[in-house]
C-alpha cells in the first residue's frame, strides 16, 4: 500500500511540522570549523605530489593583514602619485583619496616592500600593523550560507503543495531566509575580499612651522635650552 | 673703552672657567678649537654642545627629566622619545628628542642630561633630522662613553 503523506496531511499541518525544525536548523549552522575537501566518489590511487597539494589546500589559511601609517610629507601630492604608480605596478588599487588620506589594497606579498618604500616617502609619524586570521570566519559563513540555501531550496519544494494560507508562511519564512542569505554573502565577500588584499592606510602630515610658545620655567637653565637660541650662540 | 673691555671680559671669563671636556664624538664631528671648545659640528650642520648647569636645587635625573620635558612640550616641541641609561662611569643619564618643524625642514634638538652630584651635564645635539639620522647611533654611544670627570 502506498501512502503518500503530503496528500494526507494538511498544507498548515505539513508547515507546523516543518517551521521548529527550520527554527533549529536556522540557530545551529551546520558547518562551523574549517571546510575540509570531500572524498571522492571512486577513490583513485593518490601521487604523493597530490597528496601535499591536497594538504596545503587543506591548510590554507585566510589572513587579513592591514597596515596604518602617518606620514608627514612636504608635498603630500607628489607623494600620493609616486605610492600610486608604485601600487599599480605590484598590482595593487586605491580604495579611498582624499588630500590627507589614502587607502590601498594592496596584494599581501607586496605588503613588506610597499611599507618599505612609503617609508621614505616621508618622515613616519606613526606606523600599526595587525594581521588576523579569517579562516574560522569564513568556514563559518559559508557553512551557514550552504545550510541556508539549501533549506531554502526544500522549502521551495513544499510551495506546490501547500494551500493559500500555509504558503503564505512559507514565503514568509524564504523571505526571511532569502534576506539572511543575503547578508551572509555579503558578509562572506567582505571576509574574502579583506583576505585576499591587504589594507593600507595612509595620513599624510603637512610639514607647518610651528610656532613656539614663551613659557617661563622657574629653573634658569631650562629656558636655555631651545633651538632658535642654540643656533644663535653656536 | 673700558666699557668694551668688560663686555669682552664678560664673554671671555665664563668660557675660560668651564671645563673642557674629554667627549669623543662620533668621526663624523670635528670640534671647535677657539672659543667654547665644547662645541662640535658635523659637514652638513648638525651641531653638539656640551655645557654644564648647578643641579640647584639638588635633585635627581627623573626630576630634571620631567622638568625639562614639560617645559619643551609645553613650549611646542613635539616629542620623538626618550631614553634612560647609565653611562660607562655609571652616572644615570636620559636622553630626550624633540622634533620642530622650522622653515622647510623638521629640526631635531636632543637633549641629554646626565646628573653628577651638584652638576648636571647637559650635551645639546641639533641639526636637520634627515642630517641628525644617520648619526643617532653613533651619538648615543659617544655619549654612553662620555665621562664628564676626565
Amino acid at each position: 500500500m502506498n501512502v503518500h503523506l503530503r496528500w494526507n496531511l494538511p498544507p498548515v499541518a505539513v508547515l507546523s511540522l516543518l517551521v521548529p525544525g527550520l527554527l533549529v536548523v536556522l540557530a545551529c549552522p551546520v558547518e562551523a570549523g574549517p571546510p575540509t575537501t570531500s572524498p571522492p566518489l571512486h577513490k583513485t590511487a593518490k601521487s604523493p605530489k597530490n597528496q601535499s597539494k591536497s594538504q596545503s589546500q587543506r591548510q590554507a589559511r585566510h589572513t587579513a593583514l592591514s597596515a596604518s601609517l602617518v606620514i608627514k610629507v612636504a608635498d603630500p601630492a607628489k607623494v600620493r602619485r609616486r605610492i600610486l604608480k608604485l601600487i599599480k605596478k605590484s598590482g595593487g588599487h586605491p580604495a579611498l583619496m582624499t588630500d590627507s588620506q589614502l587607502n590601498l589594497k594592496v596584494p599581501p606579498k607586496q605588503l613588506s616592500a610597499t611599507l618599505a618604500v612609503l617609508g621614505k616617502a616621508g618622515h613616519v609619524l606613526d606606523k600599526k600593523m595587525s594581521r588576523a586570521d579569517m579562516t574560522e570566519q569564513i568556514a563559518r559563513l559559508r557553512g551557514r550560507l550552504r545550510s541556508k540555501t539549501a533549506l531554502l531550496a526544500r522549502l521551495r519544494g513544499f510551495l506546490d503543495d501547500s494551500g493559500v494560507g500555509a504558503t503564505l508562511k512559507i514565503e514568509r519564512t524564504m523571505q526571511q531566509l532569502v534576506r539572511e542569505i543575503e547578508g551572509l554573502k555579503g558578509r562572506l565577500r567582505l571576509a574574502v575580499s579583506r583576505s585576499t588584499m591587504a589594507d593600507v592606510r595612509i595620513r599624510f602630515q603637512y610639514r607647518n612651522p610651528t610656532q613656539l610658545r614663551y613659557v617661563r620655567s622657574p629653573f634658569g637653565w631650562i629656558n636655555s635650552v631651545d633651538v632658535h637660541r642654540f643656533l644663535r650662540e653656536f | 673703552m673700558n666699557k668694551a673691555l668688560l663686555a669682552a671680559l664678560l664673554v671671555v671669563l665664563p668660557l675660560a672657567c668651564s671645563p673642557v671636556y674629554q667627549l669623543k664624538a662620533p668621526a663624523a664631528f670635528a670640534r671647535f678649537t677657539t672659543g667654547d671648545t665644547n662645541r662640535w659640528i658635523t659637514a652638513d650642520g648638525v651641531r653638539m654642545r656640551v655645557r654644564e648647569v648647578d643641579n640647584d636645587p639638588k635633585a635627581k635625573l627623573p626630576f630634571w627629566k620631567e622638568a625639562l620635558g614639560g617645559h619643551l612640550k609645553k613650549r611646542g616641541y613635539k616629542p620623538k622619545g626618550s631614553q634612560d641609561f647609565q653611562t660607562a662611569s655609571q652616572l644615570p643619564a636620559s636622553t630626550l628628542t624633540f622634533l620642530l618643524p622650522r622653515g622647510n625642514g623638521d629640526w631635531v634638538m636632543s637633549v641629554t642630561l646626565l646628573v653628577a652630584g651638584d652638576r648636571i651635564i647637559v650635551v645639546e645635539v641639533v641639526g636637520l633630522w634627515q642630517r641628525w639620522k644617520p648619526h643617532e647611533a653613533a651619538l648615543h654611544q659617544a655619549i654612553v662613553a662620555f665621562s664628564p670627570s676626565e
